[in-house]
């Protein structure tokens, strides 16, 4: 053979070699784990085998802020289950529950034992029930999904203990005992209290931190439950009594950081504030990004970067891009691994009560494509659990890229037809408020359908002001 | 005066004649005893010589045993005074000689001789004085050569503890005086012997159960135990012909039957004899065990070597003795009955150690395996005709047999200083400096792996602790398996290997696993070296065994415990060897069929076939290798009878090797779809190599340096430099290659759906290609470069050789690890409660994760994930390879999934009817085990959703990458309660209430694995979790009890109260398809030994594979002069090194 076929085939050997390397690296993007992390909070499907949610919050009595469980099954069929109900003092109490095809059943958990915080494990032989804790005292009322997962690691955004209170809930549902460590991010810096180091929240075990005993006078505490064994579902609950604000919150945390969040509607309370709390829990700087969209188009996004393990709070109050009183969607956005994102809104004194409120966003996780979502305010339009309780208003976004349609319907009660309360199409990012079909209908549990991703928030009252007390719409697993 | 002195001086004249005439007439006589039969011309040269002696008082008796010729007139014309004693049937030398004692009366000595030994005129004087001076009952003379006296033969011969006879003198040795002191020795030659006739008598003779060879050896240690002294007198000088061993026709059955034992056969059976027969029975007792070892390691050696002359010989040896045990017991009573001195006495004129372990070591170190045991043959029964044989290469590739390629190897003794310095500048160029270097790779080895020598290997991927031998051999032929829930499938051919292996070891199945698993290393060097017989020159293949071993590859697999990346490494180049060679051989024209020659063609179709069977046993990946390379050689092969050639042979191996295996691979093909999952399974993205790492074999912890990109770029050398035959191999190679890389490629990322044989194995095939590549530089620049004026091409090559070695370094710098990367610590400490389970039955354990970190055969779950169920505990290697189908396992990972998509909480009810009692993912090797760079391979929903269940419960334990839940639901295996258990699908009812799960209590208790269950029953259903349902027959109170369905698979049975029987009942076609698979394994092995020819192997060039014509060792030692003429001089050079038995041939 002659050299230079020698050169000539050697050549191409190597070009063989270096191009099928880069088209390799081309092809291939960074290894992802398969399968992405549970959202905390979705209906299971009707053909599911059997499902659970794990509601964390409420007191046992009057002054430790009641708690109640709606039950609302999706399905045409009835769902028989179980829940147990588990107080801090260690007792526990099991009874059937049956919630009726398309119907809202409001359950008042027994109270095992002596008072204390409870916990309840609710467990369905099937699915297609969403199950929603809310919890009403002196202070105010609020009320959140329960949540659906267990989870080593809970992250909140916000907290003071300057201005009111805050109890950290650990609920261990499963059969395995956690051993749970709990931080704090203040202003001061990080803190981790020997008491709240070492946690064990046994088998069916519920324990309530009260955490302004160690964590004292901070304006601002983001907290981390991490636990170094087994898997609890971590809630806070935050009361505020400040110059006259008061206000009650219930927060179920963020299992995971996500990239995006979305708050479908907000706005700027006359002489309130709103505030978006952007906490970076990860060990890389976030660049994060929030984009708002008023009801006449987007205005230029608030852009910063979030340092590790610091929160990044977004006063849109004070804003003047964002007018007051006007309704704006705002959507969140991290580069890296994630952040966690809640907003406060503070309705000025003089307000209605509340006048303060906590409400997470709604992740937007990778992979999902949620084209339903399930709200359910407390109890029914005939037996409203929270007194006074009636919707003030929903708002439907479109967070995709793609005009979408929506049609907002009532989960339908005994013997009711689904009642079509309103339809709206949205262009991409823009949102629609739902507030006179709503009023009209009351209390009921409602069903948020679009022809594409949507996301949804419902704004109840008694409040100061739209925005203090907000319900998020949760959607089916199977989108 | 005068006249009286005078008379007086006369007087005393006469007198002291006389005293001399006298004394002369007094010299003791003596009977020189010729043995001879049929005898060639050498005969007359024998009579002349000892017509010729000095010795006053000799006299000649020549015994002619037996054979066609009388030779009577040609003694009588030579030597008229000699005697001839005819014998008219054929008796061996022994009984030949012995003649003596009943035809001669009054001498005092015999002179025991062949008739091809000539005495020097004063030998015999020499040797009776010397008998007088010593007082030494038998002396043995000088033996030089016939032709050239200065060649010495013989100055007394020592013997081991054992028997092994060893020569005092080196083969070739010239006579400078260096051997001229009179001295005792353990055994006179019987070629010529001087022995007192008295003691002669005493001792009855020889032994006349012994045909031939080795009655001197019995003789003098008889003598020795009698008090005798066996002395050499150099002074007495016999040339010895050699022409005939023994003195008779060697092997000369009177039946005639060409079955006859070969002289070293007799030899080995007759040292046997003497030591069984000479040692008292409490030096027996202490010698006899260490000839047994000795004479075991020696066979499995041969056998290894496939020597078979050595191993029949050594077996041969023992079953003649058995065989013959009432004669020896008889024989060793007479022997025992002259003793008059004591074992120890005797023992102090052996060697210590063993002659023949020390002749054989020599022999390796300075001739190579090959021509060790080849050289054996040429005392067995070549075929006639059989040194034409010469055309196809067949010497195996040991770095021994390469040594003795080496042309400047027979120089090396006589190596001036200059040109030793001359020779130390070439690099590995003699076969000393290779085997130096082989020495230091082998140490840095054992270096590398010396943490692995001393305690067991620890529970980290594949390496699970092996079954007892019996109970690899009951796994073999087992008709239910344990493995999922319960499996039917023929057990993998794996169990039968690990049996046998198991068994020869004596049962030491620690041992086993080690020889199995660090055997793999070395034999894949042995490999390349006998894959670059091809083009390669000895230094190629040295260089090529070298870069093989330095590939991280089987490192890579040791540190992740797979047997199948190891097993790979090994067979892959014997399998491609002959394939290679198959493209490569020239067309025989007189050959018609497509594998060449008949007998070479099915020996090299049988030999791939069963080299691609046992490994595909271990690594069923093994055969998508066998088949990648034979395409891959197909579609280059030069010719279309080339090509149809490697066809022919890769797919009739692999059909042979199905064959082999058949019950097996019927179980496979009965899977269906499930089939290809046996070959490897799915990984997942985030664990998947990519191409840069499958190009340099980083597929573990080891091997991912910068550097271990060096040796791809050397392995182009052949393509820039090499010519001819070189050219060609390295461009198949590189074919090959590429297209191994770019399967696993595929494999890796999945692009192959569910076929995704082991990257492990698929790749295996280029790091061959790469190592020979290198080799073939190395051959290339030796030839191919040859003449070529300094140019790029030398600097080229230089560089590329200096990248290859740099490119080593990275795998050299592993040995300080000990270990290669191994976890110290596996999972059998922290998963040791598995084991321990307080239950009254085993129960079961679903295994998840990634494929290549289960420590069980497994099967895939989609996404890179992979499942196993295992029965009682941590497993044993009796898990490893799961058959093809799940079963009703499959269920189990459909829970598994449902809890993965949320869509369940209560996943523990519904592992609990299979009694899953614990649930362990496993996310690396080990939990000391370094992290991946790849990251977790887990799905990440996978913990979260075990850790949502309601009803499972984790179960802490240490270390990383470990995860167990514990079912505390789980029911017994077997179970019974008054209630029926649902018999289909669990109702929501049922769940609801947990009635199907509640109330169960266990019975019928028994191992896992277990085919028979017996116990007490109380009236109510009987639960049996044990799949396949059907096979399960129940007998209760004597009456056989139909099964019902359970849960869907499992079957349940309405008992009464009473004793009851729960049996597996499996039907005969199994263990009538593993007979058969047992028999054609015999089959396969007796035909390859039986129908390979007795060829010693020495017809083959070293470099291109082309044959020439050669002698085949002991053309010297034939029974003609002219075959024996030119011995001295022209023997080649093969010969003159080769191992000679000790005692054999040269007297």
């Amino acid at each position: 053979m002659r050299t230079g076929t020698r050169l000539v085939v050697v050549v191409a050997l190597v070009v063989v070699l270096a191009g099928v390397g880069i088209a390799d690296r081309l092809a291939t993007s960074a290894p992802q784990r398969f399968g992405a992390p549970a959202p905390a909070m979705s209906v299971p499907a009707a053909s599911d085998e059997s499902s659970a949610w794990y509601c964390w919050g409420g007191g046992t009595t009057s002054s430790l802020a009641p708690v109640t469980l709606e039950l609302v099954n999706t399905t045409a069929a009835a769902v028989h289950g179980t829940l147990t109900t588990v107080a801090t003092s260690g007792r526990s109490l099991t009874q059937a529950v049956t919630v009726p095809a398309l119907q809202t059943v409001t359950v008042v958990p027994a109270v095992p034992g002596a008072g204390g915080w409870l916990g309840a494990a609710l467990t369905f032989f099937g699915g297609g029930v969403l199950a929603t804790q809310s919890v009403g005292g002196p202070a105010g009322w609020s009320q959140v999904p329960c949540s659906r997962v267990t989870a080593p690691t809970w992250y909140f955004p916000s907290g003071s203990t300057a201005d009111g209170s805050v109890d950290v809930t650990l609920f261990n549902p499963t059969v395995t005992d956690a051993v749970v460590d709990l931080s704090f991010l203040t202003r001061s810096g990080v803190l981790q209290p020997q008491p709240y180091q070492g946690l064990v929240v046994g088998p069916r075990q519920v324990l309530d931190e009260h955490i302004g005993d160690y964590v004292q006078d901070q304006t601002q505490v983001a907290t981390i439950v991490h636990a170094r064994a087994g898997a609890v579902v971590a809630g806070e609950f935050q009361v505020r009594s400040d110059n006259g604000v008061q206000g009650a919150s219930l927060l179920t945390g963020a299992p995971s950081p996500a990239r995006r969040w979305v708050f479908p509607a907000s706005a700027n309370p006359q002489l309130g504030s709103t505030v978006f709390h952007v906490f970076n829990p990860t060990a890389v700087p976030e660049r994060v990004t929030v984009a708002v969209r008023l009801g006449s188009g987007p205005v230029a996004p608030f852009v910063e970067l979030v340092a590790p393990a610091s929160v990044w709070s977004l006063v849109a109050s004070q804003q003047t891009r964002i007018p007051t009183a006007e309704t704006f969607a705002a959507t969140v956005t991290a580069t890296g691994p994630g952040v966690v994102v809640d907003r406060v809104v503070t309705a000025p004194a003089g307000a209605a009560a509340p006048q303060w409120g906590t409400v997470m966003g709604v992740p937007q996780v990778a992979g999902t494509n949620p084209r339903i979502a399930y709200l359910a305010p407390p109890g029914t339009a005939t037996a409203p659990a929270v007194s006074g309780a009636q919707p003030i208003q929903l708002v439907v976004m479109n967070p995709s890229p793609r005009r979408i349609s929506v049609v907002v319907q009532t989960v339908a009660s005994r013997g009711a037809a689904l009642t079509v309360l309103g339809r709206a199409t949205l262009s991409p990012g823009a949102f629609s408020v739902f507030a006179r079909p709503l009023a009209a209908s009351g209390v009921r549990a409602l069903t948020v359908r679009g022809s594409g991703p949507t996301a949804s928030i419902e704004d109840l009252a008694p409040a100061g002001a739209p925005g203090v007390v907000s319900l998020v719409g949760v959607p089916p697993d199977s989108g | 005066m005068l006249t009286s002195l005078w008379k007086g001086y006369s007087q005393v004249q006469a007198s002291l004649a006389r005293l001399v005439a006298s004394v002369a007439e007094r010299a003791p006589a003596v009977v020189a005893v010729v043995v001879t039969k049929d005898p060639g011309p050498w005969l007359e040269a024998t009579l002349e010589a000892l017509g010729s002696q000095d010795y006053p008082e000799l006299s000649v008796l020549v015994v002619v045993a037996g054979g066609t010729e009388d030779p009577t007139a040609r003694v009588a014309k030579v030597l008229p005074s000699a005697f001839v004693r005819r014998l008219d049937h054929e008796v061996g030398f022994p009984a030949a000689a012995n003649e003596v004692l009943s035809v001669v009366e009054g001498a005092a000595f015999f002179l025991i001789c062949h008739d091809d030994c000539a005495p020097a005129p004063d030998a015999i004087s020499a040797m009776v004085e010397e008998s007088y001076r010593s007082n030494a009952g038998i002396v043995s003379p000088k033996f030089v050569g016939w032709d050239d006296p200065r060649a010495l033969l013989h100055v007394g011969m020592s013997v081991d503890k054992t028997g092994a006879v060893v020569d005092r003198v080196r083969p070739g040795e010239v006579d400078h005086g260096q051997h001229d002191s009179v001295r005792d020795v353990f055994v006179a030659p019987s070629v010529c012997m001087l022995v007192r006739a008295d003691l002669f008598a005493e001792l009855g003779g020889f032994d006349p159960a012994i045909q031939a060879m080795a009655e001197d050896l019995d003789l003098c240690w008889r003598a020795h135990l009698a008090g005798a002294r066996v002395m050499v007198a150099p002074a007495a000088r016999v040339r010895h012909l050699e022409a005939v061993p023994g003195g008779i026709a060697l092997g000369a059955d009177p039946s005639g039957s060409s079955d006859a034992p070969s002289p070293y056969a007799l030899e080995r059976r007759h040292e046997l004899w003497a030591l069984l027969k000479c040692y008292s029975a409490v030096h027996l007792l202490r010698v006899l065990p260490q000839a047994i070892l000795l004479n075991l390691a020696e066979v499995l050696v041969a056998i290894v070597a496939r020597d078979r002359s050595r191993a029949r010989a050594v077996i041969g040896a023992w079953r003649w003795t058995f065989a013959n045990r009432s004669e020896l017991r008889e024989r060793r009573h007479r022997a025992q009955a002259v003793r008059r001195t004591p074992d120890a006495v005797v023992r102090r004129l052996q060697v210590r150690g063993s002659a023949r372990l020390s002749a054989y070591v020599s022999a390796v170190s300075h001739l190579g395996l090959d021509v060790v045991h080849s050289g054996l043959a040429v005392f067995g029964a070549t075929p006639p005709g059989a040194e034409e044989v010469s055309g196809e290469p067949q010497l195996t590739g040991s770095v021994g047999r390469a040594f003795s390629e080496d042309a400047d190897f027979d120089e090396l003794d006589d190596l001036s200083p200059r040109s030793r310095a001359r020779h130390r500048q070439r690099i590995l160029a003699s076969g000393r400096s290779r085997l130096v270097g082989a020495l230091v790779v082998a140490l840095i080895l054992v270096i590398g792996s010396r943490h692995l020598f001393s305690a067991g290997f620890p529970l980290v991927g594949q390496f699970l602790p092996l079954p007892s031998w019996s109970g690899a051999w009951h796994d073999f032929f087992a008709s239910w398996h344990p493995q999922g829930l319960g499996t039917t499938a023929p057990a993998s051919p794996a169990f039968a290997v690990l049996g046998t292996v198991g068994t020869v070891l004596l049962g030491a199945m620690g041992l086993t696993e080690k020889v199995l698993v660090l055997g793999c290393i070395p034999l894949g060097a042995w490999g390349m070296s006998r894959l670059l017989r091809q083009g390669g020159s000895p230094r190629a293949r040295w260089v090529g065994a070298v870069v093989y071993l330095c590939l991280p590859l089987p490192y890579d697999a040791l540190a992740q415990g797979r047997w199948d990346g190891l097993v790979a490494f090994a067979a892959t180049p014997w399998v491609l060897s002959p394939l290679l060679a198959a493209v490569q051989a020239t067309p025989d024209p007189d050959d018609q069929t497509l594998l060449g020659t008949t007998f070479r063609g099915w020996r090299r179709l049988a030999v791939l076939g069963v080299v691609v069977a046992v490994s595909a046993c271990f690594a069923p990946a093994m055969v998508v290798v066998a088949l990648l390379a034979t395409a891959v050689f197909a579609i280059s092969a030069g010719s279309r009878q080339a090509r149809l050639r490697v066809l022919a042979l890769g797919i009739g191996a692999t059909v042979l090797a199905a064959a082999l295996c058949a019950p097996w691979v019927v179980g496979i093909l009965a899977a269906g779809s499930h089939a290809v999952g046996i070959l490897g399974l799915p990984i997942a993205p985030a664990g998947a190599p990519g191409w840069g790492a499958l190009l340099r074999f980083d597929l573990g912890p080891i091997g991912g340096s910068a550097l271990s990109w060096l040796p791809l770029f050397a392995a182009i050398v052949p393509l820039l430099v090499a010519t001819g035959v070189r050219l060609r191999l390295a461009g198949r190679l590189w074919l090959l290659a590429l297209a191994s890389w770019l399967v696993a490629l595929a494999v890796s990322r999945g692009w192959t759906g569910s076929f995704a044989p082991s990257i492990d194995v698929v790749v295996a095939p280029a790091a061959a290609a790469v190592a020979a590549t290198i080799g073939l530089g190395v051959a290339a620049f030796e030839r191919d470069l040859f003449g070529h004026q300094f140019g790029w091409r030398q600097v080229v090559t230089a560089a590329m050789a200096g990248a290859a070695v740099i490119g080593l370094l990275p795998i050299v710098g592993e040995v300080g690890n000990g270990a290669w990367g191994l976890p110290s610590g596996g999972f059998r400490t922290p998963l040791q409660f598995l084991s321990a389970s307080p239950h009254q039955q085993p129960s079961r354990v679903l295994w998840i994760g990634p494929p290549a970190d289960l420590p069980l055969g497994a099967w895939s779950a989609g996404g890179g994930l992979a499942y196993a169920v295992s029965e009682g505990g941590l497993p044993d290697a009796g898990a490893l390879w799961a058959p093809a189908s799940p079963g009703p396992a499959f269920s189990l990972m459909e829970a598994v999934n449902l809890a993965r998509a949320r869509r369940t909480v209560h996943l523990g009810r519904l592992l609990a009817p299979a009694g899953v009692r614990y649930v362990v993912v496993i996310d690396q090797l080990a939990p000391d085990a370094p992290p991946s760079g790849g990251g977790s391979a887990l799905p990440g929903d996978l913990i979260p959703a075990l850790m949502a269940q309601g009803d499972l419960r984790q179960v802490p334990v240490v270390g990383q990458g470990l995860w167990v839940f514990e079912d505390p639901a789980a029911l017994p295996l077997r179970a019974e309660r008054r209630a029926p258990a649902p018999s289909a699908a669990v109702t929501t009812a049922a769940r609801a209430s947990g009635a199907a799960l509640h109330g169960w209590r266990p019975v019928l208790a028994g191992a896992a694995g277990g085919l028979r269950f017996s116990g007490h029953l109380s009236a109510g259903t009987l639960y049996s979790s044990a799949a396949p349902a059907g096979r399960w027959q129940l007998v209760s109170t004597g009456h056989v009890v139909a099964p019902r369905p359970a849960f869907g698979w499992a079957s349940q049975y309405r008992v009464p109260a009473g004793n009851a029987v729960l049996e597996f009942r499996g039907t005969p076609l199994l263990p009538i398809g593993i007979v058969l698979e047992v028999a054609l394994w015999l089959w396969v092995a007796v035909s390859l030994i039986r129908r390979r020819p007795f060829v010693p192997r020495w017809g083959r060039s070293a470099a291109d594979g082309v044959s020439r014509p050669r002698s085949p060792p002991g053309a010297g030692q034939g029974t003609s002069p002219e075959d024996a003429a030119p011995a001295a001089g022209s023997r080649p050079r093969h010969v003159r090194g080769s191992p000679r038995p000790v005692s054999v041939g040269s007297r």
